[in-house]
């Protein structure tokens, strides 16, 4: 019991520091990716090699069956709104891709629980995206993210993560841009860390509509091609 | 397999292809299929239509013609209603990996009238421009504030948005009776004006006889403004090249006055917000013309006239002179050449206000550009055009 008061009192001054040494950006509004998202040369090792060779895009993608892939996939979709609502305990981060919502406690990196930190507004939660824990930093936000299950950083060219990945997300503000630097470190698929600059604007509007995604369902479509069974010739 | 032609590789719009992983679900190799619609779903992450061909043996093959987001098409202002179920068509696009798959480019209806989504987006995005500008316009008529326009485009575009401004403006203010310019002159230059300078319309409407009185409510935030034109004695302006040469297609120098009214909400004000909406172009004073010639003594004449405004007790307010400010047929060469690069000439009888010599005073008080004139004339008068007295263009406000 004396432990776990102790441990819960240095994470309250680790946060309590966090919360008054610096700065916060304001992140409020409505945000929407703008432009290309650029990446660092991606070193890959040979299991994330081997990972990458028998992945197929057409049936291992998570977004057929509108699942995040992972972190890095849900910021970089195009023409989607994104919001933050910052409160003096955490950090909700709302996609309108997939109605994700992703609830970042402030803390520290030890803090970092083993529950999924994203939902969308239905319940149900996504363990690609893992399990977060935010603060504040010379006027930046950071997120570091551990306990991800294995999914895809980049689904069109099938860059895995795995359940080894930790993620650091650096956000600010600079020149009324949203910027965002999203860094993977993971020995186990690459020899170096993989990192994702983006850049985000803010728009006019301040509605987060639902998106309501519907499965892809190519089963429905391939049955209506596929020949008859049980014809007798 | 009827119907399925490869094509040459063609250049694919990265727009088209915004949702990234779509970029790997599709070749780059161009093909097409007939069929009838059974179904159309308007959905994220991938809109698409369902289209049914059958084959000279009865065989039946679906294709999924796929598309972008529902999110991303409403946001471009796409829909896809006119794609009707039990409609027949040929589709074109990538072809998918997936088999009996594409990505939409093109359809093709049976009526040959098409369907691609950039140019829906492109509709889209007039008509909504062109919305903000019969807004404009009815503001503009009823004296109320105009909002800006906030598009990023090259001047050539926000050229073509005048002209369809215009356009709206016709019923109310008349037709097209000659251009104005701005922005030629030493002086400091307007922040929304182009560097280079800037050509509006003036329209029947605007024009007024010498000496008409106005009210200071005719305006928003008008001034009187003291301008020098020409008008335009044949068509031969179009292809001079020398000043002597333009000179020879203008008949006349019109003494000229203005008052301009750009009532734009100021935070949302731009340079092509202010070609846009013709440069708030509201009344526009024209004295008796001074009949010119095409020679070197008049081409001396024009360059160094001097000028000076009036009041109704003969008081000059300022005066100046043209030598030094602009040079007129320098900014006639520039107003035809503009003219010819909208793909227009100009043509005899019309006016040709080359901007401002250098004496503006504001009508309404509390205006951030001075003080407001007190004197109920504003009269213009040209010296050493014409032999004796000078010519003039008088506005007068009735208070």
């Amino acid at each position: 019991m004396s432990q776990m008061f102790e441990r819960v009192t240095l994470s309250g001054m680790a946060l309590l520091l966090s919360l008054t040494a610096h700065a916060e950006p304001d992140l409020s509004g409505i945000w929407m990716l703008a432009g290309r998202v650029t990446e660092s040369e991606v070193q890959l090792t040979d299991e994330a090699l081997r990972i990458q060779a028998n992945y197929d895009l057409l049936s291992d993608d998570p977004s057929l069956y509108c699942e995040p892939a992972s972190t890095s996939r849900v910021w970089a979709n195009p023409n989607v709104r994104i919001a933050f609502d910052q409160s003096t305990d955490r950090i909700l981060i709302s996609y309108e891709f997939y109605d994700l919502r992703r609830d970042i406690p402030l803390g520290v990196p030890a803090d970092i629980s083993g529950y999924p930190s994203t939902r969308n507004v239905d319940g149900t939660h996504f363990s690609k995206m893992g399990s977060s824990v935010a603060w504040y930093e010379d006027n930046h936000l950071l997120i570091e993210t551990r306990n991800h299950s294995r999914g895809y950083i980049r689904t069109s060219r099938g860059i895995p993560q795995s359940e080894n990945s930790v993620t650091t997300e650096r956000l600010w503000i600079e020149n009324g841009d949203l910027r965002l630097t999203l860094t993977y470190v993971d020995d186990l698929l690459f020899d170096a860390p993989f990192v994702l600059e983006h850049r985000f604007e803010k728009l006019e509007s301040s509605e987060l509509p639902l998106y309501n995604c519907t499965d892809a369902d190519y089963d429905w479509f391939e049955k209506l091609n596929a020949p008859a069974t049980g014809e007798s010739s | 397999m009827k119907y399925i032609m490869p094509f040459l590789l063609a250049f694919v719009s990265s727009a088209s292809m915004a949702h990234h992983a779509t970029v790997a679900n599709f070749t780059r190799e161009i093909i097409s299929a007939e069929g009838v619609i059974e179904q159309v779903r308007f959905q994220n992450p991938h809109a698409s239509v369902l289209i049914k061909n059958t084959g000279d043996d009865g065989e039946e093959i679906y294709w999924l013609i796929e598309t972008g987001a529902r999110t991303t098409l409403e946001r471009k202002g796409i829909t896809l209603d006119r794609l009707k179920v039990g409609s027949r068509i040929t589709a074109t696009g990538l072809k998918g990996r997936r088999q009996y798959t594409m990505y939409l480019q093109e359809i093709v209806f049976e009526d040959g009238s098409t369907f691609t989504p950039e140019q829906e987006a492109a509709d889209a995005e007039n008509a909504a421009i062109r919305a903000e500008l019969v807004a404009m316009a009815d503001d503009f008529v009823n004296l109320r504030m105009m909002q800006g326009f906030d598009h990023d485009m090259p001047l050539d575009e926000a050229y073509l948005w005048q002209d369809e401004m215009v356009e709206i403006m016709v019923p109310a203010l008349g037709e097209v009776v000659g251009y104005k310019t701005g922005g030629h002159d030493p002086g400091p230059g307007f922040a929304t004006f182009p560097p280079g300078g800037i050509r509006a319309y003036i329209l029947a409407g605007m024009l007024r006889e010498d000496g008409h009185a106005i009210k200071v409510s005719d305006t928003r935030v008008g001034f009187l403004e003291a301008d020098f034109a020409f008008r335009v004695g044949n068509a031969s302006i179009n292809e001079a090249v020398t000043d002597l040469e333009i000179l020879a297609g203008l008949d006349a120098i019109i003494p000229f006055a203005e008052v301009p009214d750009p009532y734009y909400d100021p935070d949302t004000r731009s340079i092509n917000g202010t070609i846009v909406a013709n440069m708030g172009t509201r009344m526009s004073f024209t004295g008796m013309p001074i009949l010119i010639q095409a020679t070197p003594e008049w081409l001396e004449r024009i360059n160094n006239f001097t000028f000076a405004v009036l009041d109704e007790h003969d008081t000059v307010i300022q005066a100046g002179q043209m030598n030094g400010w602009y040079k007129p047929i320098t900014v006639v060469r520039w107003i035809r050449d503009q003219v010819a690069e909208s793909g227009k000439e100009l043509m005899p009888g019309q006016l040709l206000s080359l901007g401002n010599v250098g004496i503006l005073r504001q009508i309404h008080e509390g205006s951030p550009r001075g003080p407001a004139y007190q004197s109920n004339q504003f009269r213009l008068e040209y010296y050493g055009l014409t032999d004796g007295t000078p010519a003039t263009v008088t506005i007068n406000i009735d208070r």
